[in-house]
């Protein structure tokens, strides 16, 4: 802003709040058009032109068999590994807002530090446990357990638990944050009034955490969508992901018009999920809510 | 793929990399780009990185440098969609690069690569199997059977595709890559065709006979890097594998085996982008990287490919050169794979490939 005659500029500025507030935000949005925006809309143009008009590779994609199976196969692993990611995130953000401070810390700093780890590493160490001859087998075997090794590896089982692994701290965050905003005497409060542990949990401190719920689930979800190097992996046969077939045609095939499509619509896909996810949860809502 | 490199894995850093503007992505983030010497012209070569390209910078790119005082720029992991990027915008990051068949195949389909200039390049000791008109071959390298001894319980080892298939003679866990070449062949010759008389390949009678193995099949691996650790871990006691990797492997004293009966002979190639304003000095390079003297100190000290100049057997002992894909003994087991068939096939067959993956 220029500072010339500071009581005029004040009064501009006051009077103007819609101008200042964009130009608070033409950076982002400049930055958005830029990196979002302008890219998407080539994949876009390129999907539909090739080199004139045509609607054939969206037609292609429809009435092929495999694409749309292999998108079901993605949105079904996808709902899998939310659930599962949601489980284990709530529970670990429940204990750490319980916990005492300095064991608090030490917890949030092992899960920022498994953001710094590549994800090639951290599946590579989940097939070291999950194998044949791996951590886990040799376990239960030495305790005589099991006779044969587990397979849990090469099938949907170790997907879930590869990509949960990775998901967790983005659906734990969120959820933290808003039990961090929520008032611990409540629980008391309720207790006090006469209700279980388990009516407080489903009465008062679940209800309060939903907003976190709310977002963590909806980013980890979009986000396995377009997941699949742990998918290809970890997973066995069946475990294709729509993005995998997406890099076959850009890099091997140089079906680029064709790719376009498909990622059209995954994007698409993507969206309407969260339309109807906005619909009927009301995400705008529910991150409205989140107080850090 | 690539079938020499370390951890790293180009597929992934195109994959993180994303669908658009590969280019863009080498151009932001930077390719890992060694510098040797720097006077005069400069030429910048792509390889796949890793041992690989490091055999190739000690065989090639310092001794080119010195002798034509060049300066050489290196990067690392090519494939023909950058290649296409490069050449649609005119805006050229490589002079030569080092391209799998299948990328040389749809590149000179989509018109992509320079035809190789004969003037420049000396052919006439070039295998014939490694000349096409946009690439000349670099490497003869294999994928086939390998096992690990420790694996098989002193059983009797599984030594040609039809005892892969059979699982009662043979057993333990198996794994094959994820895509319909090499696989189809391999299909093919265990239910008894003749490998000279695979192409063109009877791919409904492919898929039927890889039916039969498809739930004894534990882990359909996705790279180089997998297909060792699987073997030598022992999740998988018989797979596919390429005989560099089998070789690097062997050389750190893991009890691995490549069985050359039924191996798909393959290639990397030489190639030069469409309308790359250096393209005389890439020719240059190439005629020198493809000379017997170059090609046979590369196969006798640092890495186990095939020299695709017939007289650089001069250079290599013939211990070493029992190790060699290309030697006569293992080449007559192997059958060359057909590029100019998968070319137009590849992409109806990758959707038959994976419709068949899943159901």
């Amino acid at each position: 802003m220029k500072r010339n005659g500071t009581s005029s500029t004040g009064r501009t500025l006051a009077l103007k709040p819609g101008l200042r507030y964009f130009l608070l935000v033409s950076p982002a949005l400049v930055a958005l058009l830029l990196l979002f925006a302008y890219p998407i809309s080539i994949i876009l143009i390129k999907s539909v032109f090739d080199p004139q008009f045509t609607l054939k590779h969206y037609i292609y994609f429809f009435t092929n068999s495999l694409y749309i199976r292999v998108m079901w196969i993605t949105i079904e692993i996808s709902v899998l590994t939310t659930l599962t990611s949601l489980v284990v995130g709530y529970i670990l953000a429940y204990v750490l807002r319980r916990a005492r401070p300095g064991i608090r810390n030490i917890f949030l700093m092992a899960i920022l530090l498994s953001f710094m780890i590549s994800l090639l590493v951290r599946n590579y160490s989940w097939i070291l446990v999950l194998q044949r001859n791996g951590a886990i087998n040799i376990l239960l075997t030495y305790f005589g357990l099991i006779d044969h090794p587990l397979k849990l590896l090469h099938n949907k089982f170790g997907v879930v638990v590869g990509m949960t692994h990775i998901f967790i701290p983005y659906i734990a965050f969120p959820i933290y944050s808003v039990m961090m905003g929520m008032d611990l005497n409540l629980e008391k409060a309720a207790q006090n009034l006469g209700a279980t542990r388990w009516q407080t949990f489903w009465r008062v401190s679940f209800p309060l955490s939903l907003p976190g719920i709310g977002a963590g689930a909806l980013l980890v979800f979009i986000m396995a969508l377009g997941f699949f190097i742990t998918p290809a992996l970890l997973g066995g046969r069946k475990e294709q992901m729509i993005s995998n077939l997406i890099q076959i045609q850009v890099v091997d095939l140089l079906n680029w018009p064709f790719a376009s499509a498909m990622s059209a619509i995954l994007l698409v896909v993507t969206l309407i999920i969260f339309f109807i996810y906005n619909r009927y949860l009301g995400a705008e809502r529910l991150w409205g809510g989140v107080k850090i | 793929m690539d079938k020499k490199k370390g951890m790293t894995r180009r597929e992934f850093l195109v994959t993180t990399g994303a669908a658009t503007g590969a280019a863009l992505v080498t151009a932001s983030i930077g390719p890992f780009v060694h510098t040797t010497m720097a006077k005069g012209k400069t030429l910048r070569v792509c390889s796949y990185g890793g041992s690989y390209q490091e055999s190739q910078r000690k065989a090639f790119f310092q001794p080119f440098a010195d002798k034509f005082g060049v300066k050489i720029i290196e990067a690392s992991g090519g494939d023909i969609a950058r290649v296409k990027a490069q050449v649609d915008s005119k805006t050229y990051e490589w002079d030569v690069i080092d391209l799998e068949t299948r990328h040389v195949a749809r590149g000179e389909l989509e018109n992509l690569l320079e035809p190789i200039d004969t003037s420049v390049v000396d052919l006439s000791k070039i295998d014939k199997k490694a000349i096409r008109k946009c690439a000349v071959g670099n490497i003869f390298w294999t994928t086939s059977l390998a096992y690990n001894k420790k694996s098989l319980g002193g059983g009797k080892a599984a030594g040609s595709w039809a005892d892969f298939w059979n699982v009662k003679k043979f057993p333990g866990p198996r794994a094959l890559q994820d895509q319909a070449p090499f696989n189809l062949e391999f299909a093919l010759i265990a239910d008894g065709v003749p490998m000279e008389k695979l192409y063109p390949l009877d791919v409904d009678r492919a898929f039927k006979k890889l039916d039969q193995i498809k739930n004894n099949i534990t882990v359909w691996w996705k790279n180089g890097a997998q297909q060792i650790q699987l073997l030598t871990s022992g999740e998988a006691a018989y797979g596919s594998a390429w005989n560099g990797r089998v070789n690097v492997a062997q050389k750190k004293g893991v009890p691995l085996k490549i069985v050359w009966q039924g191996g798909c002979l393959d290639l990397d190639w030489w190639c030069v982008p469409k309308g790359n304003p250096n393209k005389d000095l890439a020719m240059k390079f190439i005629n020198f990287a493809c000379s017997a003297k170059r090609q046979g100190e590369q196969m006798q000290k640092y890495i186990a490919y095939g020299p695709t100049n017939l007289d650089a057997f001069k250079y290599i002992t013939p211990e070493r050169a029992k190790e060699l894909p290309s030697y006569p003994e293992n080449l007559k087991k192997q059958f060359a794979m057909d590029a100019d068939y998968w070319g137009p096939k590849l992409a109806p067959l990758t959707e038959r490939w994976k419709t068949w993956m899943i159901s």
